[in-house]
């Protein structure tokens, strides 16, 4: 809605600009033949101003093309299903109660009479393990987990995307057959073809019992997995494999015996996939004037398009664009700052010879008008390239962790997601885009437009510098002591309502302005004391419990706090510039032919505050985000590679089983010849009382092995043990029983020497499925829990942020109580491989998991887990970086315009210059050495502040472990990059100003 | 003793097709501490002749052979580093660097040449307080009046105590008072120093405190006038 406003608004006051160059024809010349005044300039000028609009069709379009394709993953995955009703069970292995016929038919007839309703679909809905006859019970890979749906055989016809697929009489047979249709991708990951029999294991306790048969089906047609035929339920691992049969059957197979047929309802709303979200609320409504409150009716459609509205990594583009754009809007306000610099003579004769005021403004306005029109036309392709470069690099991504997932059926679900993956772009987002970027520069001009109509006609013709004398200084300290009024406000609000962020606000800016609100003329200690406070009080603001609690669950403060630090330390070095100078002096002085040289080039950049402090800005604030996203991601990634021996606990693979059984035995792994060590570890799922309730929780059942060869050694442990190292903490655990070791990720407020009350979570509960334990912490009831209660003593605590598939309890298992030892969700082995080398190890890892197979037990292995952790991670951020790359143009060519248009307003000091002695060697020097001085200062703010905002994230109490890397090999890596980038746009006017003869110099006149 | 000597001095400029013949074949001599002034009407050829005599612009044809070098006979580097030792320069528009104190302006001249940035800065002290400068020496040059900018111009010019000073219209932006005050400053620097000086100027009040008067007209000389009979002299101007 606010693009809307703002782009009307633009499109109004292009309408009324043009409008008004008919009216001013003598204007409309003078600014128009501006612009081919200095070619080279203009081409700058426009290069500059296209930033702005590039970055942000740039993010649109990714936006864009991210949102259509996590939308057709919504409509495929969803397809017409809108509405799931159901009636949840209190027993999670069952999922769903089934619904009584009479309701059923109820609700279905009510609907269907319902306008904003075009489907109704009642289902019987179970997740079961497919295979051919055979394989099923087998851990061989050869059988999958499967979305089962029975359906109303009349009703599945009218469903609106399943109609045109589903064949009539599809399943019809005789002799009771029973038959169903699957979706391409089962009958892919089966290689399976119509005709072929399947086998349904749909009890995993009957994996074991394998006198008992297991029901068949045959595969009566096989259609493109969409909607409702690549539905899955939500328990399930999706993997997009769905099996649709007549409920009837359903039944049948699944031995059911309640009257009830359904325990679900399927609702489509009219309208296609965008217009049936809308009329969700009004649906809900109607379907609850009819269903009882023991129904709950999941908006799927609804919740998934939120959640992929809210986590499109397009919006990411946008908030890191938002730095560029605002070091864009820097290099805006510096190139028309120069550009009414450069007019001021000529109109101020304007302004002498009797245009007003309003007409004189128009001229640089116009001139404005056209590099702004001009550059976000260019600017609106350039962001199409960026994006369309940018998601090649995502595809190119993508490709890479396709092959680097080690579960089969994940990766061609994955390579399946991923073909639907395609560059996209609205056309009212390039529409959008192009206004928007016409914003800032149409702002900018208006406002240089407004300063040069009120310059003194006399000053303007003679060009004699308007300083800010004794009145616009006090109106300046006055506006600034209300700042500082309005912000103490701000810091005493936020801390009465709690509001870290604004009580922090408040601190900074208060600091920060008050040193301008004093009326002193020498005030630079003030400043930079004031400066350097912020910096302090920024770093050690987690102090204030306030904003420690949220550093790092507030992205706000973490804003703020980034931008405290930078903005902060430009204050410092724009109020320190002449001691920069003074420093640099001295230290140069000594060479005495290079000498003049500096002093020259220094005392440019140093004494132009507002030239020189915008520059700097500018390429602080975008490397000081690049630093950002390249220090927090390393850090990750290098935490990631050193807890190789955390992963899984110093072990080279894990096997894990994820249906709760396994059907390998320690006996037969330990002989395989491609393990040199291995440990059993049973996952336990026990109740622990905490705060007066129960929470599920992983309890790891420990054997001899795991003591003698695990590596978790970085352990905080109980002192009073007499303990010397975290290795003498196991072997405490083997030989003392009522012992526990706990992770500090799952139970942060747990320390050594605390007890903990465990107790046994009763049958029904479920013990497998699902996340693991302690990923989501589940209240357990009262009712599903035992009574016999065990206490156990807290020896030793692995840190948070320790990065490791197993968080939970550990304890030894022949200290396990009979009566919580039983309820074992899983039986998982942890395994070192033979080999003396990585080849030879990777080598017997593919053995190993060839042996084990996939199907319900996953082998994982810790260096294929770093390393497609490390692909992401890198490869994202990579991509990040090179979006923000494109801002860094915007210093680059802020620096090349400042040293083209120093080249003419300097031709007459050249002149003078090369007339008393500077030779072409040292003017052309003095331009490179004013760059690298700008430039230089203008990086290391951004490295320096970038680095201590990571400083300062990473000190929030939520970082507690998490430690920090630099990656100063890529920092330093980038600065050189730019800096020569920087140069070589500067090579040109510095080596014009070495070249112009003095005679024609002196000569000059703008 | 002749200092300068100029011997059919040639100076063409190519306006599109039009051949523009600025100086032709001008001849004569500049003595080692005199003034000289060079009289004309503008575009005579006057500043042509000023940039061909210190080298900074190249003459089509002819030498300047200065203190016995032949000046255009330099590499670029050499006439460079030649000016910096040997010259000075005093322009119409004062040319100062506008983010430099006087005394910075001034010392840059001792800078160029090497010098020390101690022995730069007492050399600009001391020379700020020859023109009575030095309460000014650390405004910028915005900060300063026309005539304190010439003579800062001046003191940049005289600091490393060149042989020969070069002005290009010196008193061109300054008011009657002003330009009479400048030139009773050179003509004192004159005595005091014998800084040999070679003005360019249109105004013949200015041409009245050399000791010689080159005429030009249409990029010839036409006429060396001895202005000793003329000249003003020192107690004529305390008394006036």
């Amino acid at each position: 809605m606010l693009i809307q406003i703002l782009s009307l608004f633009i499109g109004i006051s292009t309408v009324v600009i043009v409008v008004s160059m008919f009216f001013n024809p003598v204007i409309f010349k003078i600014g128009f033949r501006n612009i081919f005044r200095r070619r080279t300039d203009t081409l700058l000028v426009i290069m500059g101003s296209l930033i702005g609009t590039a970055l942000i069709v740039g993010s649109m379009a990714m936006n864009d093309s991210f949102q259509k394709f996590l939308y057709n993953q919504i409509e495929r995955g969803n397809g017409e299903v809108d509405q799931f009703v159901y009636i949840p069970s209190a027993n999670r292995n069952i999922g769903k109660e089934f619904i009584s016929n009479d309701k059923i038919s109820k609700l279905v007839e009510h609907l269907l009479d319902d306008s904003k309703v075009d489907g109704v679909l009642p289902v019987l809905s179970r997740s079961v393990t497919v295979g051919f006859p055979g394989e099923t019970r087998v851990q061989s890979g050869k059988s999958v987990q499967v979305s089962l749906l029975g359906v109303d055989s009349e009703l599945i016809y009218a469903w609106p995307d399943a109609s045109n697929k589903i064949k009539p009489s599809v399943f019809d047979t005789a002799d009771g057959e029973l038959v169903a249709i699957i979706n391409e991708e089962l009958a892919a990951s089966l290689n399976a073809a119509v005709g072929d029999t399947l086998e349904i294991l749909a009890d995993p306790g009957q994996r074991l019992l394998f006198w008992i048969e297991l029901p068949k089906v045959r595969i009566a047609d096989i259609v493109k997995g969409n909607g409702l035929l690549y539905y899955q339920i939500e328990s399930q691992m999706a993997n997009g494999f769905t099996l649709i049969l007549p409920v009837e059957s359903a039944r049948t197979l699944l031995k059911i015996n309640v009257p009830e047929l359904f325990n679900g309802l399927l609702v489509s709303n009219r309208g296609n996939f965008i217009e049936g979200e809308r009329l969700t609320d009004a649906v809900v409504a109607s379907i609850e004037s009819i269903a009882g409150n023991e129904f709950r009716i999941d908006t799927v459609k609804k919740n998934a398009i939120s959640r992929a509205d809210q986590g499109n990594i397009g919006l990411l583009f946008l908030v890191l664009s938002v730095f560029a754009i605002f070091a864009g809007t820097l290099l805006l306000s510096n190139i028309y700052l120069m550009l009414a610099q450069e007019r001021r003579t000529e109109l101020g004769t304007l302004r002498a010879i009797g245009y007003s005021r309003r007409r004189v403004s128009k001229t640089i306005v116009y001139e404005g008008f056209f590099y702004s029109i001009i550059s976000s036309a260019i600017g609106v392709l350039a962001g199409l390239a960026i994006a369309g470069f940018i998601f090649g690099s995502f595809v190119n991504l993508f490709t890479d962790i396709a092959t680097l997932i080690p579960f089969e059926n994940a990766a061609t679900a994955f390579r399946s997601i991923q073909s639907s993956f395609a560059f996209y772009v609205r056309p009212e987002s390039v529409f959008y885009g192009f206004l928007l970027g016409l914003i800032i520069p149409m702002i900018i001009v208006l406002l240089t437009g407004k300063k040069i109509a009120r310059t003194n006609i006399v000053k303007a013709v003679r060009n004699i510098p308007e300083e800010l004398d004794k009145k616009q200084r006090l109106f300046l300290n006055i506006l600034a002591g209300a700042g500082v009024l309005i912000s103490i406000i701000m810091a005493y609000s936020g801390y009465s309502i709690r509001n870290a962020t604004l009580f922090f606000i408040g601190v900074v800016v208060t600091g920060l302005l008050f040193p301008v609100s004093i009326p002193l003329k020498n005030k630079k200690i003030l400043e930079s004391l004031f400066s350097v406070g912020v910096i302090v009080f920024t770093m050690l603001s987690n102090s204030f419990s306030l904003i420690a609690d949220n550093s790092t669950s507030s992205i706000y403060l973490v804003v703020a706090k980034g931008g405290a630090i930078l903005f902060a330390g430009l204050f410092l070095i724009v109020y320190n510039l002449k001691t920069f100078e003074l420093i640099l002096n001295k230290v140069f002085q000594r060479a005495r032919s290079a000498a003049p040289v500096f002093k020259i080039s220094i005392a440019f950049s140093a004494r132009n505050l507002v030239r020189t402090g915008l520059t700097i800005a500018m390429y602080g604030v975008v490397i000081f985000v690049i630093t950002l996203i390249s220090i927090i991601p390393y850090s990750q990634e290098q935490m990631f590679i050193k807890s190789r021996d955390m992963i899984f606990a110093g072990y080279d693979v894990g096997i894990f089983s994820i249906s709760g059984r396994t059907v390998l035995s320690f006996t037969e792994v330990q002989s395989l010849g491609q393990v040199s060590e291995v440990t059993s570890v049973e996952n336990i799922s026990v109740a622990l009382r905490e705060d007066g309730r129960y929470i599920r929780e992983s309890l790891y059942g420990i054997d001899n092995s795991f003591v003698v060869n695990n590596k978790f050694f970085e352990i905080e442990y109980d002192r009073s043990l007499g303990l010397s190292s975290g290795k003498q903490v196991w072997e405490y655990l083997k030989l003392n029983p009522g012992t526990v070791v706990v992770s500090s990720n799952v139970l942060p407020g747990v320390v050594p020497g605390d007890f903990i009350e465990l107790r046994k979570i009763l049958e029904g509960e479920s013990t497998s499925q699902g996340p693991p334990a302690g990923f989501i912490r589940r209240s357990l009831s009262e009712d599903l829990i035992g009574s016999d209660s065990f206490v156990f003593r807290v020896i030793a605590t692995l840190p948070e942020n320790t990065i490791s598939f197993m968080n939970g309890i550990f304890v030894y298992r022949e200290h396990l109580p009979s009566s919580l030892d039983g309820n074992v969700a899983s039986r998982n082995y942890l395994v070192n491989l033979s080999g003396t080398n990585q080849v030879e190890k990777k080598e017997n890892f593919r053995a190993l998991n060839e042996y084990v197979g996939a199907g319900s037990v996953v082998t994982l292995y810790v260096d294929d887990i770093i390393e497609l952790t490390s692909t992401i991670l890198k490869g994202t951020i990579s991509i990040l970086r090179s979006f923000l790359y494109f801002g860094m143009l915007v210093g680059i060519v802020g620096i090349a315009i400042i040293m083209f248009k120093a080249l003419y307003e300097r031709k007459r000091i050249v002149g003078m210059l090369k007339a008393i002695g500077f030779t072409k060697k040292m003017v052309f020097a003095s331009f490179v050495l004013e760059t690298t001085f700008i430039v230089f200062i203008g990086i290391v703010l951004g490295i320096i502040t970038g680095t201590l905002t990571s400083v300062e994230i990473y000190a929030s109490p939520e970082m507690q472990g998490m430690r920090l890397y630099i990656p100063w090999d890529q920092l330093v890596g980038m600065s050189l990059i730019f800096y020569l980038a920087s140069l070589v746009f500067t090579i040109i006017p510095s080596y014009m100003a070495s070249k112009i003869p003095p005679a024609e110099a002196l000569r000059y006149f703008e | 003793m002749v200092f300068v000597e100029v011997r059919e001095l040639s100076k063409n400029y190519k306006t599109g097709e039009v051949v523009v013949e600025a100086l032709k074949g001008v001849s004569f001599d500049v003595y080692e501490g005199e003034i000289l002034s060079i009289l004309g009407p503008s575009g005579c050829g006057k500043s042509t002749l000023l940039n061909c005599l210190s080298g900074i612009d190249e003459p089509t044809s002819g030498k300047v052979v200065i203190n016995g070098v032949d000046l255009h006979s330099l590499k670029d580097d050499d006439k460079t580093r030649f000016r910096a030792l040997n010259m000075g320069f005093v322009f119409q528009f004062y040319n100062l660097i506008p983010v430099l104190t006087a005394v910075e302006n001034v010392e840059l001249a001792m800078l160029t040449m090497g010098s020390s940035q101690k022995k730069a800065r007492s050399a600009a002290m001391e020379i700020l307080a020859g023109v009575n400068l030095d309460a000014r020496a650390r405004n910028l040059p915005s900060q300063l009046s026309g005539g304190e900018r010439q003579r800062v111009s001046i003191a940049r010019a005289l600091v490393h105590r060149p042989a020969i000073v070069w002005a290009d219209e010196p008193t061109g932006a300054l008011d009657t008072k002003t330009s009479t005050d400048f030139m009773s400053l050179i003509l004192e620097l004159n005595r005091t120093f014998n800084q040999t000086f070679v003005i360019v100027t249109h105004d013949e009040r200015v041409s009245k405190y050399s000791d010689r008067i080159l005429h030009m007209d249409s990029g010839e000389v036409v006429q060396i006038e001895d202005n000793n009979s003329l000249k003003v002299s020192e107690n004529a101007d305390s008394n006036s």
